[in-house]
């Protein structure tokens, strides 16, 4: 019986050992053997693998994967003297494990290392730089991809040799302006409204104004014309009468001045005349000397 | 009276029996079947840890002492049992959600989005406040779980369409933003996430891009709503002006056709005027040719007739001397 249990207690020391031996590599990881707090070797292979019991080795896992790094905003200063919020992200993963492990130990470490390297690259590049040329509107003045480059890579080499990190890329995930100048840049989009505002309000009533305008000029023609063609109609119809009278008086020219003239008497003899008519006129002669029965 | 009696009978058979089951148990608890018992039990659970359901939405990553074996598809996974083989199941079809400009919390809970995340800054100096969601799924499952890792693969997401978008809106107008932008935003969105995303490895799909508000910041909203209001103004006033237009040249045309009818009219009275005149003096010309000296006699009369009444006369006697005397 107490050789069974002294059986089993071996047994299970020795299993315990063998799994002091053994350690699995996930993907994306990569194991450090320190060899009596030594490194002797870098294991990348995702498996199984063995190493001897500790204390003699122990094993430190690095975590290979991308990760972010996202710093707070911070204000900085570009060439043209003008403030600009920034809050800007780094994607990084370990490079060199070994440097790495010698040099931060951890991500917190490794972190603050690289929000340092991040954000004075970040300072020099952007003070060399105006704002047109993270804002514009005119095309072919705003380079941030290319200036998001240029800090990608100078914080890479940074990293690189110092710490054995990669940066992948160093993004710009936010522009602003500080409260400031934000309080000022209101004010202004309102006065540009306003202005934009008025310039369509006097837009209206220029081209209210031309369209009357036209309309009233239309109208004027349309009557002329009318006018115009009245006139001639009438014109047309007073010689058309002319032409009927004269063809027909011109039949008998005398007997015309006679009824004529009679007819001009009818309109300018009026009660104002005096007519002198000779009492043997042969109007008035048969009121002396009446010739009855004598008549031819 | 009848409770006692079938008291006293019942117990002897129930006694029995449950003293043999209990002596079959002792039996199997004891010694080396217990042990036998045990180790299957064991062996069974350990055998079960290699079963899992891979659900219909699921992918399964199988991994051998740490290292990628296979990808499972739905269904019953068998694998060997724990600790040899392990496996994690994500889920593929699931279409993810992230919003940018806003935290979906905030949006439930009811508090707005803070300044700092819904604005952005136009190429022209303005700041608009842009919200947008990005609906995503897993594409590659293992570079998803090991190129960037679950949590900050998610995460990464939104930093590489906020970097999208700032450096975008950042060339554009604020008022092409407001009007015509939107799609091509949306677009260029989903084309640059996606590229960045490809680049970084990160085993995502970028499904949509929505576009769920682009508004003027609330304290310069008024003067934003008043270009619109002067803008509907300004139509109207055109409007206005084309409708006096089309009013009044009508108007002058229904004038300028009356004047022009007035004249037609003038036309005809005149010549018919002109002709009934020349009638009348055609047929007095007819009747003179036939007796001429009367008739003018007769037409001279009656003139006189006519005119004499009205005028004062004077008769002078050529007879006596030319002295006047006056008839009245």
């Amino acid at each position: 019986m107490r050789r069974t249990v002294a059986l089993l207690a071996a047994a299970a020391a020795a299993l315990l050992l063998l799994l002091s031996c053994a350690y699995e590599i996930q993907p994306a990881e990569c194991g450090i053997v320190l060899f009596f707090g030594e490194p002797a070797r870098i294991v990348r292979e995702p498996g199984l693998h063995w190493k001897l019991p500790p204390p003699i080795e122990t094993l430190v896992r690095i975590d290979l994967r991308l990760h972010i790094l996202d710093p707070s905003e911070a204000e900085y200063l570009t060439l043209d003297k003008k403030n600009v919020l920034v809050d800007a992200f780094a994607a990084w993963q370990v490079e060199d494990p070994l440097r790495y492990l010698v040099t931060v130990v951890d991500r917190r470490t490794a972190e603050a290392q690289l929000e340092d390297i991040v954000r004075s690259e970040l300072g020099s590049a952007l003070g060399t730089r105006e704002l047109t040329a993270l804002i514009s509107t005119v095309p072919g003045d705003v380079h941030m991809d290319q200036i998001m480059q240029g800090i990608t890579e100078r914080a890479r080499e940074k990293a690189a040799d110092g710490y054995g990190i990669l940066v992948r890329t160093v993004g710009l995930k936010r522009l602003n302006f500080p409260e400031e100048n934000r309080q000022a840049i209101f004010r202004r989009m309102e006065a540009e409204r306003e202005r934009i505002a008025r310039q369509y309000r006097s837009e209206g009533e220029e081209q209210a104004e031309m369209v009357r305008a036209q309309a009233d000029l239309e109208q004027a023609r349309i009557l002329a014309e009318a006018e115009r063609r009245a006139q001639e109609i009438r014109g047309e119809a007073d010689a058309e009468a002319a032409r009927i009278y004269a063809e027909a008086y011109a039949e008998d020219q005398d007997f015309y001045e006679f009824l004529r003239t009679l007819a001009a008497y009818e309109k300018f003899i009026d009660q104002d005349a005096t007519i002198v008519l000779p009492s043997d006129s042969r109007l008035l002669r048969l009121l002396r000397q009446p010739h009855l029965g004598e008549t031819p | 009276m009848s409770g006692p009696r079938a008291d006293g009978a019942a117990p002897a058979a129930p006694r029995s029996s449950r003293a043999r089951r209990a002596a079959a148990l002792r039996r199997l608890l004891s010694g080396p079947r217990l042990a036998g018992l045990f180790a299957l039990l064991v062996a069974l659970h350990w055998g079960l840890t290699g079963v899992r359901v891979v659900r219909e939405d699921e992918q399964a990553v199988v991994l051998r002492f740490g290292a990628i074996t296979r990808l499972a598809p739905a269904g019953i996974l068998f694998t060997l049992p724990w600790p040899i083989e392990r496996s994690l199941a994500l889920r593929t079809a699931e279409v993810r959600t992230m919003p940018i400009g806003y935290r979906i919390a905030d949006a439930a809970r009811g508090p707005g989005p803070s300044t700092r995340e819904i604005e952005w800054v136009t190429g022209d100096n303005n700041i608009i406040d842009l919200t947008l969601t990005l609906k995503y799924v897993i594409s590659d499952p293992v570079a998803y779980l090991y190129a960037v890792g679950p949590v900050e693969a998610d995460f990464l997401v939104r930093r590489c369409a906020e970097a999208g978008l700032t450096e975008m809106i950042a060339c554009l107008p604020v008022d092409e933003l407001l009007t015509a932008g939107k799609g091509r935003v949306q677009e260029e969105t989903r084309r640059r996430t996606q590229a960045d995303l490809d680049s970084l490895g990160a085993g995502i799909r970028i499904v949509t891009v929505n576009i769920g508000g682009v508004v003027p910041p609330a304290n310069v909203i008024a003067a934003f709503n008043d270009v619109s209001t002067a803008k509907i103004e300004k139509a109207r006033m055109i409007n206005e002006a084309d409708g006096y237009a089309k009013d009044s040249l009508p108007r002058a045309r229904a004038m300028g056709h009356r004047a022009v009818q007035e004249a037609e009219s003038y036309r005809e009275a005149t010549v018919n005027r002109a002709r009934g005149e020349v009638s009348g003096f055609n047929d007095l010309l007819a009747e003179a040719r036939r007796a001429r000296a009367v008739t003018e006699m007769r037409i001279y009369l009656e003139a006189m007739e006519r005119i004499l009444p009205r005028a004062r006369k004077v008769i002078v006697d050529e007879s006596a001397g030319g002295q006047l005397r006056l008839l009245e």
